[in-house]
């Protein structure tokens, strides 16, 4: 794990000292991470017992992630598995002429790094503070060997990046750019009441321009986009980070191209 | 098979969505690459002599690994169901992965009246590992006969380049 210093562009010492990532080991005489976790409920760690989650904490160090800050970068070895108990990611790849392309979001209760070759095969970084459990993949790897229905449960379940990759292709499967950004919205309500959160108003954690490069678009027309459904009264801007659904089945509508 | 994982056949809808999968297993896949790949396999030569590509997607549908097919004459065993470009990702529970991709392909063999079944190991770009072999071990198969492998030097750009033979810019994931 490094510090998130490298996107800090000016940063003084303080400041990249409270952007670093932070480790948290837990020890056993300690509370359990798994006590406090909101995400538990909905991520695969749910039908745990007492015991499968005693020793899934003992391998778990929790770490804290400033916004913008990296988890791990393309190339680097995939040494570890993450899930998302707070906050969400970003998952991208850097193209050859050094642009990026966001593949995915992953949020609390995903997977991230669970599949995998020698090296993570794309970049994850925070887009808000972020709280993840980090498992050394081997360990975590034997440890499911033995806790069967877990493993079970993370192939039901297939939150992680490649699900979020699946998510993407079909946005880009549809045509205009309204039927794209409406259906992000949707995606973004469905993800979030799957996870056990409100699903509107909607939480935009990412920038219009993650939401552009995510969906294929320019940042000028997702802000157009934005602003014509708000004209129409399909939704509403509360700040800029908050949406709310005002007609949801046009919505839908709109989201399946009629 | 684990019960959230149902076996479905890729269609023109879903061939974009399998894109990350294959991808993850061949990194350097474009879209337009795997469209054009599989869409002819898509299309069936004949009632009689099916052919396509089947998935296995768990209950939220997503695709968690796939295999091309195809059911050929075969001059010992009369008509063979042929598994190839098996690419199931590598995460936990591969093994379950592994049976139900072999599970799937072995009813749809027999559903095509075939009397035996090819898998194809590529290795390589594709990863078979050790996993697979033992999965197929497991249910019955064994090494047979030999298949040789020889990259073509490139002549003229139309051969051995390991591509089609068509000269794109690289623009983007989603592109070239």
């Amino acid at each position: 794990m490094h510090s998130s210093t490298r996107q800090t562009d000016t940063g003084d010492a303080v400041s990249r000292f409270s952007l670093a990532v932070r480790a948290d080991a837990h020890p056993l005489h300690l509370v359990s991470p798994c006590d406090t976790c909101r995400a538990r409920e909905f991520s695969a760690c749910a039908p745990l017992t007492g015991e499968e989650q005693r020793r899934l904490a003992a391998i778990t160090r929790t770490i804290n992630v400033e916004p913008h800050g990296s988890i791990f970068d393309e190339g680097e070895p995939a040494e570890y598995v993450y899930t998302i108990t707070e906050g969400t990611v970003k998952v991208y790849k850097l193209l050859g002429d050094g642009r990026r392309q966001i593949t995915g979001f992953l949020f609390a209760g995903d997977f991230l790094g669970l599949i995998h070759n020698e090296a993570y095969a794309y970049s994850a970084e925070a887009l808000v503070p972020t709280r993840l459990c980090r498992f050394p993949r081997r360990t975590l790897e034997a440890l499911l060997v033995e806790i069967s229905h877990l493993e079970q449960r993370l192939l039901a379940m297939a939150s992680h990046e490649l699900a979020a990759a699946q998510d993407q292709m079909v946005l880009l499967g549809r045509k205009s750019a309204r039927e794209r950004v409406v259906s992000f919205i949707l995606m973004l309500s469905n993800s979030a009441v799957r996870h056990g959160r409100p699903g509107d108003p909607v939480f935009l954690a990412m920038t219009r321009s993650d939401v552009a490069d995510y969906l294929g678009l320019t940042t000028e027309t997702v802000s157009r986009t934005f602003t014509s459904l708000k004209k129409q009264g399909l939704i509403e801007l509360l700040d800029e980070k908050r949406i709310r659904l005002c007609k949801m089945s046009v919505l839908r509508e709109i989201a399946e191209g009629f | 098979m684990v019960d959230t994982l149902t076996a479905r056949f890729l269609d023109r809808r879903s061939t974009d969505k399998a894109y990350p999968l294959v991808r993850n297993i061949v990194p350097d896949m474009t879209v337009a690459r795997w469209t054009q790949f599989v869409r002819p396999h898509l299309v069936p030569r004949s009632p009689d002599w099916p052919r396509g590509v089947m998935t296995i997607q768990n209950a939220a549908g997503y695709i968690l690994s796939l295999f091309a097919f195809e059911v050929r004459a075969d001059l010992h065993e009369s008509r063979i169901f042929y598994m190839d470009h098996i690419m199931i990702p590598n995460l936990p529970g591969r093994e379950t992965l592994w049976a139900s991709t072999i599970d799937a392909a072995e009813r749809l063999a027999e559903m095509s009246g075939c009397r035996a079944i090819w898998a194809e190991l590529r290795g390589g770009a594709e990863h078979s590992d050790r996993d697979l072999v033992t999965s197929l071990e497991r249910s019955g198969y064994v090494p047979a006969g030999v298949r040789a492998f020889k990259r073509l030097e490139a002549r003229s750009g139309r051969a051995g380049d390991g591509s089609d033979g068509v000269k794109r810019a690289p623009r983007g994931l989603y592109d070239a």
